[in-house]
């Protein structure tokens, strides 16, 4: 069995009356890819902030690294490598792109991240181009790719994104996937929560299909893909 | 002559308002929050600095007493208005609850001290009553012009650590989005006292330069003092620090100078007729303000 580095077990989340994830468990190994899918409403942004600490769970348990982060708030979460990038991107935007990308090191004390920060601007010239203009001037891509930088300069161990491709054009989709799966490849874990389910199954390892705050279905993108029942009701396919 | 005096005069007044205005434009910025309890900071580190010289300490000492009562006071209010209520309805904010419960320890806190002081004004002996020069005729008192040059360097200080420093920009995160500011790491519950903690040396600086200066205290003056900030500030425009100087400096000014031509009975109307003035044609105020919650320093 492979160890995983994070595993969810059985949590539930509730809002009052709104019992929004029920007994979910996911896990996810060292390296991997995975997926989260499912409509609006079936409790994907929870479950992310049930796992970046920011909404309490009721019952259940979260295992990261081998320990019970349950009690853990969500900056010291942050702090050992849990980092979310939140939906709708929320890019700082009373702050220049270099001070969002300073926010991102916050949990970082003391960490001279000068190299960091000058190699994401290698990698994005558009945001060095800005890098001491307010962020609001980005467009909807560069503040995609805010973000994720902003995430990366937290040192992340998982990156978790919530519907990263949300309001982008095909091509900045195609791209920002790329960069996720480059980010793997520099040796980060990925939990990614999309409906766009067709992208999403293209570059995970596995995938969880979530439907009203449970999960109905897991498995290889292949597996998701050949249930037609399934691919019907929630995979946009035919 | 009598003029330039009284402009003198009035700027020196403006600059205690100064530091109370940036008071409530920082939680108005940071934490949308009106903080009714400014006043009683105020006033609480004024009567303390004058108990406290009355009794024999030095009068260092005494405002050091002030100092560190109005800031714990700040700290009980963080605690029992902003932080409670947060808590319980998760935004604050949304919510007038937090605005009346510091309007209740505003009322208590005066109370408390009228309880054991009573309500005549005292006069506190400055040591300095007579520290003063004059250039060609008009008159600089020596403590003023102190209170002036403290109330812009600390907004200056105020703002650079705002715009330079890891902590200014954890307080500008919260002030624009505090649910993103938790994912960078920033523990919110930790760093909004240090706002208090702002508010309550602002206000009892003002409060003890106030005593030392005019040389007398009350436990209403407070009140005097922070409405005329409150209309400083929107004067200079909600959440805008270099709004509140310019603001506080102001109605320093055009009080004073209403004394000047027409009697002290009449102040609060010119100010006021000011704000109300200003608020009609520019609604933002002169320097324009921020969107409500979201400070820009």
């Amino acid at each position: 069995m492979t160890i995983m580095l994070l595993s969810v077990e059985k949590i539930n989340v509730r809002y009052g009356r709104n019992h929004a994830v029920k007994n979910v468990s996911l896990n996810l190994a060292d390296g991997e890819i995975i997926t989260v899918l499912g409509a609006n409403g079936a409790g994907k942004s929870s479950l992310l902030k049930a796992i970046q600490g920011t909404e309490k769970i009721e019952s259940g348990s979260i295992i990261y690294e081998d320990k019970d982060i349950n009690r853990w708030g969500a900056p010291k979460r942050v702090q050992s490598g849990l980092v979310l990038v939140p939906e709708g991107r929320q890019i700082f935007i009373s702050m220049t792109v270099e001070e969002n990308l300073l926010m991102g090191a916050y949990s970082r004390k003391n960490a001279d991240i000068t190299n960091e920060i000058e190699m994401i601007f290698e990698r994005f010239p558009n945001l060095k181009e800005r890098r001491n203009m307010l962020a609001a001037v980005l467009s909807g891509g560069e503040q995609q790719m805010l973000a994720v930088s902003r995430a990366l300069l937290a040192k992340p161990t998982i990156m978790m994104l919530d519907e990263p491709s949300l309001g982008l054009s095909p091509i900045l989709v195609k791209q920002l996937f790329e960069l996720i799966k480059d980010i793997n490849t520099e040796g980060l874990s990925i939990l990614l929560v999309e409906q766009n389910t067709h992208m999403a199954l293209q570059y995970a390892d596995r995938g969880y299909v979530l439907e009203l705050g449970n999960i109905v279905a897991s498995g290889t993108p292949a597996d998701l893909l050949a249930d037609k029942k399934l691919a019907k009701a929630y995979l946009g396919g035919d | 002559m009598l003029i330039l005096q009284q402009l003198v005069n009035g700027l020196m007044l403006g600059s205690v308002y100064v530091m109370v205005a940036v008071a409530f434009t920082l939680t108005i910025g940071m934490l949308n929050f009106l903080n009714f309890t400014i006043p009683a900071l105020f006033m609480v580190a004024a009567m303390i600095t004058w108990a406290a010289t009355a009794a024999g300490f030095h009068w260092l000492v005494a405002a050091a007493f002030g100092m560190i009562v109005a800031i714990l006071a700040s700290l009980v209010i963080e605690r029992f208005t902003y932080r409670y209520m947060k808590a319980k309805y998760g935004d604050a904010t949304e919510h007038a609850l937090p605005l009346v419960s510091s309007l209740g320890f505003l009322i208590i806190f005066e109370h408390v001290v009228i309880m054991i002081w009573g309500t005549d004004p005292m006069t506190f002996n400055s040591p300095f009553a007579h520290a003063k020069f004059e250039i060609s005729g008009i008159i600089f008192g020596i403590p003023q012009l102190i209170s002036l040059a403290l109330s812009i360097i600390l907004v200056f200080g105020l703002s650079l650590l705002l715009k330079k420093t890891q902590l200014g920009r954890a307080l500008r995160s919260i002030a624009e989005k505090p649910d993103t500011a938790t994912l960078m790491g920033v523990d919110v519950g930790k760093i909004v006292p240090v706002v208090f903690v702002m508010t309550g040396f602002l206000c009892a600086l003002a409060g003890i330069l106030f005593t030392v200066n005019y040389q007398h205290v009350s436990p209403y003056i407070g009140d005097h003092v922070a409405t005329n900030a409150i209309a400083g500030m929107v004067i200079g425009g909600l959440g805008n620090i270099w709004g509140a100087i310019a603001g506080g400096l102001l109605i320093g000014m055009v009080e004073v100078l209403s004394i000047h031509f027409w009697g002290a009975d009449i102040i609060k109307v010119p100010v006021w007729s000011l704000m109300l003035i200003i608020l009609v044609f520019r609604p933002a105020g002169l320097f324009g303000h921020t969107q409500i919650g979201k400070g820009k320093f």
